[in-house]
């Protein structure tokens, strides 16, 4: 392995595409352009820029800030402002930067919302984290009131309540703040090419079934989503974007390589595993090192469906496009209920061959956190496979213990060794 | 003074007695606040669904879950001056989001009302409150000493 930090070609791409939509927001305001702040599980980009909106999306906002090594002074600035410890911290990280300026994470000045699109998917903290945007901005505000899929199934009354909202408030709302009225043949355009994007994105998660695993489905799965779970989804762009990826993962099947790493293509699997929730955003780096050093690879994980899950089936249906706007909300991850996601785990586990699979339980994260260790004994019975559990932080630095961490991570893998070698006297 | 915490339920006696020991008399609060959300009674004529969904929308007290046209504490501020409350606890139980992220907006309105207040977090499995003993007996001290009497 080499020592510099390795980027596949799709990674460039994206990275272009980052930039230049975060130079697009720095001079929004100035091109008399409109932005919509809203969060990624139900995120509605289509319709955003159905409106030729730009979407600002505070997680990620968040979560790049951690990633740069700037989070915990935002957190600590929001901490001042009498925000408990105890809190979402990507609330306080976002909370923190508004009050520093409104600065985001390449350096460049955010725009002030137009309208905060508060799309209420799974997680309650979203309806606090936009009343105190709304107050830090005085902007107006609209909800989409997504209901939880409590029975583990979405039902048509469910349906039909999100599509009356985004026909009554949603679209209502866009149409006083930008002054465009709606165009619905525009907004199934955009639709055909997230069908598109989505198909190609599907591929490149189930190219991880192969053995050796072409990709790292945690890890590098995070860059894989970000153009389909932010503000790209209906865009050329983002198609382009996953065909080039899809171009490159059947490259590395062909070519029977292992995924790349920031020291270049891991070399040997030795672990398959599934990963449930979200990545630690501040020790990022480090936490990948973990795994790829001990031969890790993740082959599939919960957090890359928090903004959709594909992978089951689901596309974005042009001929039925509030529908189908719908259904993706209904249908993200955090909106199941936990029987539904042990499951899911479960099936990962099966379908992808794994060893075993990790829990990484994030402090500040309710929405995930909650149920993890109910999830942990129940995918144990379900797939019969031996779950870790190690526990860390989205964005503040503080509760990220790298020895702990490292030290629970190799245990664990040398487990999955030892019941390697006991199968293997047994068979 | 009021106790505000976004009590879904009943918060643990010893807390109330921690508090009430500490030299402060709870005159308001909002404890088991699922039961007492709606202010007076649901109206007995017309259709009684509409009149139950009504009374969640429109007489809903003040709560971390609901947006409202008033300002954000305005109903607190309100509550603490009609009990004649000399300050105002803040005390959330840790990792209640909903609790926690409303404290700062309900601490602005407190504040620019010129109202004591002080907070402090507890943890709902443990029966502990010896600093809180210690934070609400200051707190009650710095009333006496400031206040009028």
């Amino acid at each position: 392995m080499t020592t510099d930090v390795q980027k596949d070609r799709s990674m460039e791409i994206q990275k272009a595409m980052l930039a230049e939509h975060y130079q697009a927001l720095s001079t929004a305001e100035d091109d008399g352009r409109h932005s919509v702040y809203t969060f990624v599980p139900g995120n509605l980009t289509e319709l955003i820029r159905c409106f030729d909106a730009l979407p600002v999306l505070p997680e990620i906002n968040a979560l790049q800030n951690a990633m740069r090594k700037k989070s915990w002074g935002y957190i600590s600035t929001a901490e001042k402002l009498g925000h408990s410890e105890d809190v979402c911290t990507y609330v306080k990280c976002d909370i923190g930067m508004a009050r520093s300026g409104n600065v985001g994470p390449t350096g460049q000045r955010l725009p002030k919302p137009s309208l905060l699109l508060l799309s209420y998917t799974g997680c309650f903290t979203f309806m606090k984290w936009f009343e105190l945007l709304q107050q830090e901005y005085d902007c107006p505000i609209v909800m989409l009131h997504v209901p939880y899929q409590g029975g583990g199934q979405p039902t048509q009354s469910m349906r039909d309540y999100v599509v009356r909202q985004l026909e009554e408030k949603v679209i209502p709302a866009f149409e006083e703040v930008t002054g465009q009225r709606f165009d619905q043949d525009r907004l199934s355009e955009m639709l055909v090419r997230s069908r598109e994007a989505e198909d190609a994105f599907v591929k490149v998660l189930e190219s991880a079934k192969s053995t050796p695993s072409p990709i790292d489905s945690y890890f590098g799965g995070v860059y894989y989503i970000a153009p389909i779970f932010t503000a790209f989804r209906g865009t050329p762009e983002a198609v382009r974007y996953y065909d080039a990826l899809w171009e490159e993962v059947q490259g590395r099947v062909a070519r029977g390589e292992g995924p790349t790493t920031p020291e270049g293509e891991l070399i040997e699997e030795k672990y398959r595993v599934v990963v449930e929730g979200p990545p630690c955003w501040t020790g990022f780096r480090e936490l990948w090192k973990m795994f790829y050093d001990e031969g890790a690879v993740v082959v599939a994980s919960t957090y890359t469906k928090v903004g959709g899950l594909y992978d089951l089936g689901f596309r974005h249906d042009p001929e039925r496009p509030l529908e189908t706007l719908a259904d993706y909300c209904l249908g993200c991850y955090t909106n199941l209920n936990l029987p539904a996601r042990a499951e899911l785990i479960a099936d990962y586990v099966r379908d992808y061959k794994a060893d075993g699979f990790l829990i990484n339980s994030v402090k500040s994260c309710n929405s995930f956190s909650a149920g993890q260790l109910l999830i942990l004994r129940q995918v144990e019975e379900l797939c019969g496979k031996p779950g870790g559990f190690i526990e860390s932080d989205l964005v503040d630095p503080r509760y990220f213990s790298p020895a702990n961490v490292k030290n629970r991570l190799e245990s664990y893998f040398q487990m999955l060794e030892q019941k390697r070698h006991a199968a293997a006297k047994g068979a | 003074v009021v106790v505000v915490g976004s009590f879904c339920e009943q918060p643990p006696l010893n807390l109330i007695r921690t508090i009430e020991r500490a030299g402060c008399y709870v005159v308001d609060d909002d404890f088991v606040l699922g039961h007492r959300l709606v202010q007076g009674d649901v109206a007995a004529a017309g259709d009684p669904l509409a009149a139950i969904v009504d009374a969640f929308l429109e007489r809903a007290r003040e709560a971390a879950f609901i947006y409202r046209d008033e300002g954000k504490g305005t109903e607190l501020v309100r509550r603490a001056r009609q009990s004649q409350a000399e300050g105002i606890l803040f005390c959330a139980p840790s990792f209640c989001d909903p609790a926690l992220l409303d404290q700062p907006m309900l601490v602005r309105a407190v504040e620019a009302a010129g109202i004591p207040h002080t907070n402090f977090k507890y943890a709902e499995n443990t029966g502990q409150f010896q600093v809180i003993r210690e934070q609400a007996g200051t707190f009650a001290d710095s009333i006496k000493l400031w206040g009028a009497a």
